[in-house]
């Protein structure tokens, strides 16, 4: 998993690339911290890099958005495409959280 | 007489007879004299006492011919009647059975129609798009645990780095408390050996020495057992650890795309369904058709019925008409009873009546009822109705049965 974070006025950016597995665990985690520091009222996972994601992958954006939600923080995925897309889409994730394509 | 257009040469029951196939009879002095060449001959002979008889006799051959004819024309009618008669009875008889079979074919159809979009399952009868639905909420249900598992193995993953570092810090604290202890020790002798010293002043001051060396030797035996319970735990912690993490690792991403696969096999399924439905419907509605359509023609070989009445009616016309020529021409002849002897009969006229008959057997017929002639087929024909061909040699793929 390759990611970057960009903090702004509007809220807190992670940006995804490559995929994301459960080799990746330990590195969400420092995500996951950031998102508990509740400095941003804004959280985005900007997914428009991610090539592949496991299922795994799968869950840890939801412990990410249960996180968030835990934190008071609005979360959002935005513009996931791919076989990433067609995971979230087939489990729903659009009726759990806001999904931006 | 107009001439009768030719049958099909593949009749085996009425088989054309080309011009070659006349009988001789027929070839010769087929022609007969005009009217304008009889007008000439009157207006030439005007004056010939004889001439109203010869007319007379010429009007009698004339009569009785046609007598004759009217009789086989009559025959031929009957002969015709009782034809259609049997033939119509027969395809009517068979038109019924195509009729039942048409209206069976029909609810089997409609039958298929009908079970096409449902499933038996358990003794209840489903709609397959009720299935569909069915299959793809367990399919949901059973993302939505994948995705609930993965991330519970995460979580569980966390808790258990967590442990592990929690041991690792009991560990380090176990080692603070074992230097710890070595220094209270080092202490303790010390101290010891400073009371030693002082002699008699120092003797209370080593039994504390002492007691705080037996303290410091308690304290670094509960630390290594601390050390063996702490190592028990790490060891479950890593085991554990380990295996979440494999459990954690299993990628089941594939399985989770495996519904798309499912719906669209479904859907296919549905599409194909649909299209075979609408094929049955298709062919009910045809088959109801056809139904239809064989009552119909049921309906309309009815004509038979009113063909026979006035065919009757032409044969009862035919022998008044007959009855008539008859007693107008004994009538003539008892009048005209001695200039009327040694008449000539009208042959010409009849040969040039039948000569256009294309039926071989029917105009053998004819030419026995006048002149008592026929040859060998018309002997073996006459008077008979034909009957069906039986022979299945000559029936084609769809079983049509042929003349």
């Amino acid at each position: 998993m390759k990611d970057s974070v960009t903090a702004t006025d509007d809220g807190l950016t992670i940006t995804l690339a490559d995929k994301l597995t459960f080799e990746d665990h330990t590195n969400f985690r420092d995500l996951l911290r950031l998102i508990e520091n509740k400095e941003h009222k804004n959280c985005r996972f900007d997914l428009h890099g991610l090539q592949t994601i496991d299922s795994a992958g799968l869950g840890m954006l939801m412990i990410a958005f249960e996180t968030a939600e835990k934190a008071g923080v609005n979360f959002q995925i935005y513009k996931p495409g791919g076989q990433v897309k067609q995971l979230l889409d087939i489990s729903e994730f659009d009726k759990v959280m806001t999904i931006v394509s | 007489m107009n001439s009768i257009a030719p049958e099909s040469t593949n009749n085996s029951f009425f088989p054309a007879t080309d011009a070659d196939e006349i009988p001789e009879v027929l070839q010769e002095n087929a022609e007969i004299e005009s009217t304008a060449e009889i007008l000439e001959e009157v207006s030439l002979n005007a004056d010939d006492p004889d001439l109203p008889f010869q007319f007379l006799n010429r009007w009698l051959s004339l009569s009785e011919t046609q007598r004759k004819a009217m009789t086989i024309i009559m025959s031929e009618i009957d002969l015709v009647s009782e034809l259609v008669e049997t033939n119509i009875s027969d395809i009517s008889t068979k038109f019924q059975e195509l009729a039942k079979n048409s209206q069976i074919q029909t609810e089997q159809v409609s039958i298929l129609a009908d079970s096409a979009q449902n499933i038996e399952y358990q003794g209840k009868s489903i709609d397959l798009s009720e299935v569909i639905n069915t299959i793809d909420e367990h399919l949901t249900s059973m993302i939505g645990k994948i995705i609930e598992t993965s991330k519970h193995g995460v979580e569980v993953v966390y808790a258990l780095d967590d442990v592990k570092n929690d041991v690792v810090k009991v560990e380090n604290l176990i080692d603070e408390i074992e230097s710890i202890n070595k220094q209270t020790n080092m202490l303790a002798l010390n101290a010891r050996i400073e009371a030693a010293r002082a002699g008699e002043a120092g003797l209370g001051f080593a039994v504390v020495a002492h007691e705080v060396q037996e303290l410091a030797r308690s304290i670094n035996a509960m630390a290594g057992t601390m050390r063996e319970e702490i190592s028990g735990v790490a060891k479950g912690v890593r085991l554990g650890h380990s295996r979440i993490k494999e459990v954690a690792n299993i990628d089941l991403s594939k399985n989770i795309l495996v519904k798309e696969t499912i719906r669209e096999l479904m859907d296919c399924i549905m599409q194909q369904n649909e299209t075979s439905t609408q094929a049955l419907r298709s062919s009910e509605e045809i088959s109801k058709d056809i139904t239809k359509d064989i009552y119909g023609v049921i309906t309309r070989l009815q004509f038979q019925d009113r063909a026979k009445q006035r065919m009757e009616n032409i044969n009862t016309t035919l022998q008044v008409m007959g009855e008539s020529v008859q007693t107008f021409a004994t009538e003539t002849q008892q009048t005209f009873d001695i200039n009327l002897e040694g008449r000539t009969p009208e042959d010409d006229w009849f040969k040039s009546v039948i000569k256009d008959l294309t039926l071989g057997e029917m105009r053998g017929r004819f030419l026995k009822a006048v002149f008592d002639e026929g040859d060998e087929f018309t002997e073996q024909t006459e008077n008979t109705v034909p009957d069906l061909v039986e022979d299945n040699s000559i029936d084609d793929d769809d079983d049509i049965e042929l003349f």
